[in-house]
């Protein structure tokens, strides 16, 4: 698992045009199924989608490790609940320069109480110098759609006293 | 719009930006699917039974 973001650039076995058509195909089905169902495979397959255009044996095993847990876990359910506290809950965090190109990574969830409705994870778009700056990129990649799903929830009806962002850099609180 | 600490253990969101594995990723898939012992003991039989 820990080695999800490693890619094989010294001696990759890439895929020939069939079996990286499969892996497309699979990557993008399972791309619509975390953002519906299974948010828990969504860390995995932002990873896999960086891959689609040259995809090697490598990726295909991660890929086969994310199919085998999908098989083993297919009957978990996602329950969404909201109280009563009007408050919009954000976890976000983000990994510094994770990917090969030393890109970062931005990871963020939200609740209304119990389970998730949304939740991100996704490479970030420019390279950052420190963990620091990719902190601040995270804030900047989900402002957003905190205050995109604050109107949404008051268009329905929901009402929203607030949003609290949880962090765990002191340094930048 | 207001923003507060929150410790590594228990942060959700390292669940969608970092590899994690066994207790750790167990706990956050919980929260994050709430789900619930009874799911997790039902599809535990249903791969003894494919086994």
């Amino acid at each position: 698992v820990s080695h999800l973001f490693q890619v094989n650039t010294t001696n990759p076995k890439k895929l020939d045009k069939e079996m990286g058509d499969m892996f497309h195909q699979n990557v993008a089905k399972l791309l619509f199924l975390c953002k519906w169902a299974r948010l828990d495979l969504q860390m995995a397959v932002a990873f896999l989608c960086t891959r689609v255009k040259d995809p090697n044996t490598d990726d295909y095993k991660k890929l086969a490790r994310a199919m085998k847990y999908l098989y083993v876990t297919k009957t978990l359910p996602m329950r969404l609940e909201a109280d009563n506290s009007g408050l919009v809950s954000w976890w976000i965090d983000g990994s510094f320069a994770v990917h090969p190109n030393m890109k970062s990574h931005t990871g963020g969830t939200m609740s209304l109480g119990k389970g998730s409705p949304y939740s991100t994870s996704k490479c970030q778009k420019i390279n950052m110098k420190s963990s620091m700056e990719a902190e601040l990129m995270v804030v900047d990649d989900v402002i957003p759609q905190i205050i995109w799903s604050k109107n949404f929830l008051e268009a329905q009806g929901y009402i929203v006293n607030d949003n609290v962002v949880f962090r765990k850099l002191n340094s930048w609180l | 719009m207001w923003v507060e600490y929150y410790p590594t253990g228990e942060m959700t969101g390292d669940f969608f930006m970092k590899p994690l594995q066994g207790a750790a990723f167990l706990k956050f898939q919980d929260q994050i699917l709430n789900v619930n012992k009874d799911d997790l003991k039902q599809q535990q039989m249903l791969n003894v039974a494919d086994e």
